[in-house]
């Protein structure tokens, strides 16, 4: 142990601002993973104690207590007492403070202080406590908390040195790291002690600016708050759509310029098709989501950094109450629009675990941003681009129509879930709402590139693999002169069995054939669309047709519709699956997912196709 | 209210001796859920977690 660096870890209130020292004190260096069998993350970087020596530092989840309420708080308390497997036991630990919220944040504190280990308090977020109108006296608190206080401002790094130095004091005089019980009788008096000290470290206390009042006056309004937060998630909506144009052509760009660069540089042979086909064409058509799912996390997390996101959920329970859901489910949704896989991995942040099981069940019906290609091919090529009114056009309406229908059937699910797989007492909804703060360029720079490199390494792993799975599948076995290279391969004949299910839908066969590789992520449905056709054009004037218009030929009205609801509720992508079964411990869950959302679509589609037959469509 | 709730209620800094004061309604009218101050802070609660609470007015 002795040539390991020193284990170091924060530990806080939430809204202690222990993230923003976090990445104070590490910078972008960042790793994080799960520990192992709960769904708690671990965070850790690593930072230079002012002797020059490396030191580990990590980030626990937040905690109101020593008494665990959540798995979160749980893996906290284990690894404060050193009882916690998968985790060394610190050497030292950091508690996080806010400086404004004194009476409240040093119940916390008190209980791991008086564990006994190596403790330095960082008096957080003292310029905000300033403009709050507080004086404060760091060295009465450290008087009578009887260990060093240092005053920090982390979004600003000052303190940071003063830090480091007591750190370097405490370990150099650590005396070895045992584990500790959490004594039984404690409570009670805690939080009049906290109070107590909390009112001699305080010198003066004025009225402040109290600008996050006023701010919330307006943004909390019973009428202008739903009013604000709509504006909001429109421009959000508009920005992810209007801004991604650019750099979707960049991707699309460079991809092309890829395959061609290969296909002029290298013998035609089965390693040239697999580059091309397989990995250029298949991870490039995932990646071209990248601006679109980095836009939406840009708005996200500049809203959770400044506070607005609580407010979001306060404005939103009322709603989400109405189908047995809470404010909290409300981020892990919105996120659902960019992709279901950070969705979902937001729901850890929902401590009941009913209304989190719920709201995992309920992700994948959001408009994800693999959808819009299905979405954008089908109307382009069957919803008369006429104006419906106003300057709106059919063809817009039809989307919004279809963002809807999933948003509603979110809804009736969680309804029926709520009542039945998911049912229990309901949970209600408690939260604290920390003020306003500008959000700090950096931490969500250094969010947005956390962000960018899961999705990256998922369209570099899982998607790729599946990718290459399914064109060796359309590829093998080769089918000899005469026959349709897509009926006589393997994925051929695997739609040739489900055919027969999807007909009374109104699927035909090449749609049942696009559905299989589609299954790897929604998108690849339109290529498989193409490819189909492209293979099975029987003369160059019929190849040389866009896929726009061989869809008008081929397909009837009925079936682009019943196609349509089909991919509102159509569980097609294996990587939301995956992450299901990451976060609910087993394959009991996805497998509902995937069977229930199945059964969604199928009906769904069914309607929509009988009832356009029936209308005479 | 189960003592699980109670407890993340305490958590939260709703305890005893701790002064509270209703800040906002909730939307459109309805006072589901509603903002507290507790102490410093600022909380949402829903109505019937705040029925809960025993209150007395400030004497001031």
């Amino acid at each position: 142990m002795a040539n390991m660096a020193p284990l170091i870890a924060l530990a806080g209130n939430p809204n202690a601002g222990k993230s923003a020292l976090f990445n104070a004190l590490t910078g972008a260096r960042q790793k994080i993973a799960n520990y192992p069998g709960v769904t708690v993350e671990r965070k850790s970087g690593h930072f230079a104690l002012p002797d020059g020596k490396p030191a580990e530092l990590i980030d626990l989840p937040g905690s109101y207590s020593l008494d665990p309420l959540s798995p979160d708080e749980e893996v906290t308390r284990n690894v404060i007492t050193g009882h916690f497997d998968a985790e060394r036991n610190p050497d030292a630990i950091i508690i996080v403070l806010d400086a404004a919220n004194l009476d409240n944040h040093l119940r916390f504190a008190l209980e791991v202080i008086a564990l006994g280990r190596p403790v330095v308090v960082a008096l957080n977020m003292m310029d905000l406590a300033e403009r709050d109108g507080l004086t404060l006296e760091p060295a009465k608190l450290q008087e009578a908390l009887g260990v060093p206080v240092v005053p920090t401002v982390a979004v600003r790094r000052k303190g940071l040195e003063d830090l480091k130095t007591v750190l370097d004091d405490l370990l150099s005089r650590a005396t070895g790291n045992a584990e500790v019980v959490v004594p039984k009788e404690r409570g009670k008096g805690l939080r009049q002690q906290a109070k107590t000290i909390a009112s001699h470290a305080v010198i003066s206390e004025t009225a402040g600016r109290r600008w996050s009042e006023r701010a919330d006056a307006v943004l909390l309004h019973p009428i202008a708050g739903p009013v604000i937060l709509l504006s909001i998630l429109f421009v959000m909506f508009q920005a992810v759509f209007a801004w991604s144009e650019a750099p979707i052509g960049w991707i699309e760009g460079a991809a092309e310029w890829a395959s061609t660069a290969v296909e002029t540089n290298m013998p035609e042979s089965f390693l040239r098709d697999f580059i091309i086909e397989g990995a250029i064409a298949g991870v490039g058509s995932v990646v071209v989501f990248l601006p679109q799912i980095l836009i939406l996390f840009l708005f996200i997390l500049v809203l959770e950094a400044s506070g607005y996101m609580t407010r979001a959920a306060y404005i939103m329970d009322r709603l989400m109450a109405s189908v047995g859901l809470s404010g909290r489910s409300f981020i892990p949704l919105l996120s659902s629009f960019a992709c279901a896989i950070p969705g979902i991995m937001a729901t850890r942040s929902i401590s009941d675990a009913n209304d989190r099981l719920t709201t995992i069940l309920i992700a994948p019906l959001m408009t994800c941003a693999a959808r819009l290609p299905v979405y954008a091919i089908i109307i382009g090529a069957f919803i008369p681009n006429r104006d419906v009114g106003g300057g709106i056009g059919l063809q817009g309406v039809v989307l919004f129509g279809l963002y809807i229908f999933g948003i509603v059937g979110a809804m009736l699910a969680a309804l029926l879930l709520r009542s039945t797989v998911t049912a229990g007492p309901n949970a209600g909804f408690l939260m604290e709402m920390p003020k306003y703060q500008l959000p700090q360029l950096k931490d969500i720079l250094i969010g947005l590139w956390q962000r960018a490199w899961v999705f990256l390494k998922r369209a570099g792993t899982i998607i790729f693999g599946v990718t290459i799975v399914l064109w060796l599948l359309l590829t093998y076995p080769r089918a000899p002169d005469g026959e349709s290279q897509v009926e006589y391969s393997a994925a051929g004949r695997i739609a040739s069995v489900i055919e027969p299910v999807l007909k009374p839908i109104g699927f035909n066969s090449e749609i049942s054939l696009a559905l299989i590789p589609a299954m790897a992520a929604r998108e690849v449905a339109v290529a498989a669309l193409a490819t189909t056709y492209a293979i099975e054009a029987p003369d160059e004037e019929t190849e040389a047709k866009s896929l726009t218009e061989r869809l008008q030929s081929k397909w009837s009205l009925p079936t682009a519709l019943a196609f349509l609801a089909w991919f509102v509720f159509a569980p097609q992508c294996i990587s939301t699956i995956a992450v299901t079964k990451r976060e609910t411990n087993g394959w009991k869950w996805p497998m509902f997912m995937l069977g229930y959302l199945f059964a969604l679509a199928y009906v769904a589609a069914g309607i929509t196709y009988w009832s356009a037959i029936a209308l005479g469509l | 209210m189960s003592d699980a709730e109670g407890a993340r209620l305490r958590a939260l800094g709703l305890d005893e001796g701790v002064s509270i004061e209703r800040l906002h309604k909730g939307m459109f009218g309805l006072n589901d859920p509603m903002a507290l101050k507790v102490g410093r802070m600022k909380i949402a609660i829903r109505r019937a977690h705040a029925a809960a609470v025993t209150v007395v007015a400030a004497s001031e």
